[in-house]
C-alpha cells in the first residue's frame, strides 16, 4: 500500500521543495481530508467561541459596530453589580442543595432497586420516566404541581398535616423548589449509571466477605461503596459543573425572582448579553465563571487522586 | 446459590441472608424505597394527566380534585390546534434530520480517520477534539451566539444543524466502535481499489448500525429537550420547534398564555414522541447511557 502510494511521485527529484509536501500529502492526505470537516465545525462553533470569550471580556462590543478595547472595565462593572453577590450565593446554594439531594437519592435508589428479586425492570423504568419528559414540558408540569392553591405538593403537605408552602413564589423556598424539580427529573439517569456499576461488582467479593462473616452493612461499607466510588466521583464533577451553570430552570420558572432569589451567575451572563446587549460584560462574567469552574475541576482532580491513592 | 434466579447472579444480600429476620426487614425497606420512588414519579404524571382533562374552572377548585368530574378529551384537540402542534413537530423533526445528517457526515468521517487512516499527530488531535467533552455548552453560549450572528445564521436551522457536528460524546462512541472493526475487513476492499469514501460508506457504516442508532436516539432526545439555544436562535414563530412553542404559549411571562388545562394537554402531547422513542429503543438508550456516562 505504502509503495503504491509513493509511485507517482518517485520521479520528482528528491531535493525538490515540493517533495516533502507531496510525500506528506501522499501519506496523510486522505486522513486529513476525512478529518477536515470536523476540524472546521469544531473550530468555528466550539474552539473559536471558547477562545473568543476571553477576548470579548476585554472589549466593548455591540454586534454590527467595531469593537473597542476597554481593558478591565467590564470586569469592574461586573464586580460592582449589586446583584452579583446574591447570584454567586444562589449559585453555590443551588449547587450545594443539588449535590446534597441529587447525589444521595440516585445512590440509594440504585442500591435498593438492584437488591429486588422481582419487578426490577418495572422500577427501573419508573425512575427513568421523568428523564424522558422534555425540559419545557417538565416546567409546565411543575408550575402546576407547585401552585400554592391547587398544586399537588401542597396537597401532599396538607395530607401529612403540614402547613402549605408558597414554593416558587416565596424567596425562602424558590431555589429549593427548583432543586426538587431537577432532582425529580434527573435522578433516574444517574441511578441507572450506578446500577450498571453495581452489576459490574464480581459476585465473589460478596461471597467471600459473607463467608468471612461480614454483615450487610459491612458489605455495603467495604464492597459496594468502594466499587461505586469511581463512578460517584466522576458524576460528582459532572453534576458540579452542570449545576454551577444553572440557567434554564430559573429563566423559565421564576425569571430569577422573587426579588432575585433565584438569580444565578449564568442567568446574569444571559441577561447582560440578551437583555442589555452588553456583550463585553457578559464575556467578562463568562471568563470569571469559566475560571471558577476550571479551578474547581483542578481541585477535584487533586482530591480524586488522593482519594483513589488511599483506596488502594 | 443455585436458587438465585435473578439475572447476573447474587447481589449484596444472599439467599441465605434473606432467611434472617433483620435482613428480611432490610429487604422490605428496599421494596418500600422502590415503591416510594415509583409512586413519586408516576403520581405527579397522573395528576397532570387528569388536570389536562378538567375544564377551565375545575382546575382551580380548592381543594383540588384528583379525578376530573367530566373527562374533557377535547382539551387535547384544543391544545393541538392552539399550539399548532403539527407545524412545530414537523419543524422539530426537520431540525432533527439535519442534525443527524451533519453528525453522520462530519463525525463518522472524522472517527474513521482517527481510527483507521494515517493522520499526523493523531493522538494529540483526538485529545483536542475530546478536550471540551465535559465543558457544558453554556460555558461559551454567548460567543457561540455572536459567531452565529456574524455568519448571518440567526433564525435559520443551520444555526442548530452545523454546531451539532461538534459533538465529542458521539465522536468518542463512534471511534470506540470503529476501533473494534477488524482491519482485514476493509483491507480487501482497499486492495480491490475501493476508495476510502467507499470503504466508509459501504463497509464501515453498515456494520455500525447499532452505534448509529444510539447516536440517533440521543440526538432525537436532545433536539426535543434543548430549549435555551433554540429560543435564542429561532425568534420567528414560523420556525419554532416544540420546545420554543410550548414556552411561548405557556410560560413566557410577557405574552398571553393559554389556560392551564390546555397547557397541560399540550405539555403531554409534547412528551408523547420522546416517550414512544424511549419505549421502542429502551435497550439501546439504557445501553448508551451506561456505556458513556451521564449526559445533560
Amino acid at each position: 500500500m505504502e509503495n503504491a502510494n509513493l509511485k507517482p511521485i518517485s520521479y520528482i527529484p528528491k531535493k525538490s521543495p515540493f517533495f516533502k509536501t507531496r510525500k506528506f500529502l501522499g501519506t496523510y492526505g486522505i486522513g486529513l481530508a476525512f478529518i477536515l470537516p470536523a476540524f472546521l465545525i469544531y473550530g468555528i462553533f466550539q474552539w473559536y467561541p471558547i477562545l473568543y470569550n476571553f477576548v470579548l471580556g476585554f472589549q466593548n462590543y455591540t454586534p454590527g459596530v467595531p469593537a473597542d478595547w476597554v481593558g478591565l472595565q467590564n470586569f469592574e462593572r461586573v464586580l460592582s453589580d449589586s446583584v452579583l453577590p446574591k447570584a454567586f450565593l444562589n449559585t453555590l446554594a443551588f449547587t450545594g442543595w443539588a449535590l446534597l439531594i441529587g447525589f444521595l437519592v440516585p445512590v440509594i435508589a440504585a442500591i435498593a432497586i438492584t437488591e429486588l428479586r422481582k419487578g426490577r425492570s418495572f422500577f427501573r423504568l419508573s425512575i427513568y420516566m421523568p428523564t424522558i419528559i422534555p425540559a419545557i414540558s417538565l416546567y409546565i408540569m411543575w408550575m402546576f404541581l407547585f401552585n400554592p392553591a391547587v398544586g399537588l405538593l401542597n396537597q401532599i403537605l396538607q395530607f401529612f398535616g403540614l402547613p402549605a408552602l408558597e414554593w416558587l413564589l416565596s424567596q425562602k423556598t424558590a431555589l429549593v423548589s427548583l432543586v426538587i424539580m431537577s432532582t425529580w427529573a434527573n435522578f433516574g439517569s444517574t441511578a441507572l449509571l450506578y446500577m450498571a456499576s453495581l452489576s459490574a461488582i464480581p459476585e465473589e467479593y460478596y461471597e467471600a466477605s459473607e463467608i468471612d462473616g461480614a454483615g450487610i452493612w459491612q458489605r455495603i461499607r467495604y464492597i459496594t461503596i468502594p466499587s461505586l466510588l469511581p463512578t460517584m466521583l466522576l458524576l460528582l464533577l459532572i453534576q458540579l459543573l452542570a449545576t454551577m451553570q444553572v440557567l434554564q430552570e430559573p429563566f423559565v420558572m421564576t425569571s430569577g425572582g422573587p426579588n432575585n432569589a433565584t438569580m444565578t451567575l449564568m442567568y446574569m451572563v444571559y441577561n447582560y448579553a440578551f437583555v442589555y446587549a452588553d456583550f463585553g460584560r457578559a464575556g467578562a462574567l463568562g471568563i470569571m465563571l469559566f475560571l471558577l469552574l476550571l479551578g474547581l475541576s483542578v481541585v477535584y482532580i487533586r482530591v480524586n487522586k488522593i482519594v483513589q491513592d488511599e483506596g488502594r | 446459590m443455585a436458587t438465585n434466579d435473578i439475572k447476573g447472579g447474587r447481589t449484596l444480600i444472599s439467599v441465605f441472608d434473606r432467611k434472617r429476620f433483620s435482613v428480611k426487614i432490610g429487604y422490605i425497606v428496599c421494596y418500600l424505597i422502590a415503591i416510594g420512588l415509583a409512586v413519586s414519579t408516576f403520581y405527579p404524571l397522573l395528576w397532570v394527566f387528569f388536570g389536562a382533562l378538567k375544564n377551565a374552572s375545575e382546575i382551580f377548585v380548592v381543594p383540588p380534585t384528583f379525578l376530573p368530574k367530566t373527562f374533557l378529551w377535547e382539551n387535547f384537540a384544543k391544545a393541538w390546534a392552539l399550539y399548532e402542534i403539527p407545524k412545530v413537530v414537523l419543524n422539530t423533526f426537520y431540525v432533527f434530520f439535519g442534525v443527524i445528517a451533519v453528525k453522520l457526515l462530519v463525525l463518522s468521517s472524522a472517527a474513521y480517520a482517527i481510527s483507521h487512516l494515517k493522520v499526523p499527530f493523531k493522538k494529540t488531535l483526538y485529545l483536542i477534539f475530546l478536550a471540551t467533552l465535559i465543558l457544558p455548552f453554556f460555558a461559551y453560549i454567548i460567543p457561540a451566539y455572536l459567531v452565529i450572528h456574524n455568519l448571518r445564521l440567526i433564525d435559520t436551522y443551520w444555526a442548530l444543524w452545523l454546531p451539532a457536528g461538534a459533538d465529542s460524546f458521539s465522536l468518542l462512541l463512534l471511534k470506540g466502535f470503529f476501533d473494534d472493526i477488524p482491519k482485514d475487513l476493509f483491507e480487501a476492499a482497499r486492495i480491490d481499489g475501493a476508495s476510502e469514501i467507499r470503504v466508509l460508506r459501504s463497509i464501515v457504516l453498515p456494520i455500525s448500525k447499532p452505534i448509529l442508532a444510539v447516536l440517533a436516539i440521543f440526538a432525537f432526545m436532545n433536539v426535543w429537550r434543548d430549549f435555551i439555544w433554540q429560543q435564542i436562535i429561532l425568534p420567528s414563530a414560523s420556525n419554532w420547534t416544540i420546545s420554543v412553542a410550548l414556552y411561548w404559549h405557556s410560560l413566557n411571562q410577557q405574552g398571553a398564555t393559554k389556560p392551564y388545562n390546555i397547557q397541560l394537554a399540550a405539555m403531554l402531547l409534547g412528551t408523547i414522541p420522546p416517550m414512544i422513542v424511549f419505549l421502542f429503543f429502551q435497550k439501546y438508550l439504557i445501553g448508551g447511557i451506561t456505556f458513556s456516562g451521564i449526559k445533560g
